[in-house]
């Protein structure tokens, strides 16, 4: 293979990666809502994923669980923002997304119930779509915990929403 | 995938799905507003920080003196028509028990009184010295000058009973 056509075969490698992402987005949007994340901090941290996605030239793992972990890791970081200006923007009468609506509080409020990890695991399993594996190599456990911590965490959602129907 | 599964897929799908997705945005938000005002904060805290701190240490200082001049007005009943100024040296505002105060006269005459270890004032023996070292405060208070010497314990404000010879 020639210079030139390597060079080709990973823009196109590239381009490919930074289409998945993409397609990715509104999946990632609202799975980091679920985290807890308002409208706007989960598209800024989206938006900061997808700049680190540009320099990352494809990864192993799927686009849909590296975007999630990132733009995670990414809103989890300015959270600090959000705990001094939080009460502001209530004042200022701002809602996070999601919030507003009466059935997705169920959800949203019950998942904000959990512990951050079985959040993360429930939210990567069910609105991403991460398998198991996949989980446990994204946040650096293995398979066995990320199990454990689903089961744990599906118990007691089961359990919380089957009480409020 | 089971069939439980299934069900909780279903319901994440469902409930998020109502959840509006914005227009992927191409560059972050500009914060400078908040960066602003939240610089501007740390510095108005650090300059109010500054300003207690002076504001603590004149207040303070002030203390000391007003300590002085009470302990200057004790003195007074027994130096009798002696006058009393204000300090202009701070005196040790909390004695502790086993501290040492000595009095020394114009005439170099020393009077010096100890706490006791409950906090009750002791009388010493007239001359006698018990402080050693460098004093930690000295106050003048119309003629009289006061050195402060420190034991180190912790304890209460003394008076002096007792500050000028023949009395």
């Amino acid at each position: 293979m020639s210079v030139l056509d390597a060079v080709e075969e990973a823009g196109a490698a590239q381009a490919a990666w930074i289409g998945a992402c993409e397609a990715a987005y509104p999946k990632v949007f609202r799975a980091l809502v679920a985290m807890g994340a308002s409208s706007e901090d989960a598209a800024d941290a989206i938006q900061n994923a997808f700049e680190r996605a540009l320099a990352v030239r494809g990864a192993t793992t799927s686009p849909d669980g590296w975007l999630f972990v990132v733009a995670l890791r990414r809103w989890r970081r300015g959270r600090w923002r959000q705990r001094l200006f939080g009460p502001l923007d209530l004042l200022r009468g701002h809602a996070a997304a999601g919030r507003s609506r009466d059935e997705e509080l169920d959800l949203l409020a019950e998942l904000a119930r959990l512990t951050e990890r079985q959040r993360t695991v429930l939210v990567a399993r069910y609105a991403v779509g991460l398998s198991q594996k996949e989980i446990g190599e994204l946040l650096g456990i293995t398979s066995g915990t990320v199990a454990a911590i689903a089961h744990q965490a599906t118990r007691k959602l089961r359990q919380r929403l089957g009480g409020s129907k | 995938m089971n069939a439980a599964d299934r069900d909780l897929v279903d319901l994440f799908d469902d409930r998020l799905a109502r959840i509006p997705v914005p227009p992927r945005r191409l560059r972050p938000r500009a914060r400078p507003r908040r960066v602003r005002a939240l610089a501007m904060a740390a510095v108005i805290g650090l300059l109010l920080a500054a300003s207690a701190t002076t504001l603590e240490a004149n207040a303070f200082a002030e203390a000391q003196a007003a300590r002085c001049v009470d302990l200057g007005k004790k003195m007074k009943a027994y130096l009798g028509a002696a006058q009393i100024v204000q300090s202009e040296h701070p005196v040790y505002p909390n004695l502790p028990p086993g501290s040492t105060v000595v009095v020394t006269a114009p005439d170099g005459h020393k009077e010096s009184i100890k706490t006791s270890p409950s906090g009750a004032n002791a009388e010493a023996a007239p001359g006698s010295v018990l402080a050693t070292g460098e004093p930690t405060a000295t106050c003048t208070v119309g003629d009289v000058t006061i050195q402060v010497f420190d034991s180190g314990d912790t304890g209460i404000w003394m008076a002096i009973r007792r500050l000028m010879p023949g009395q």
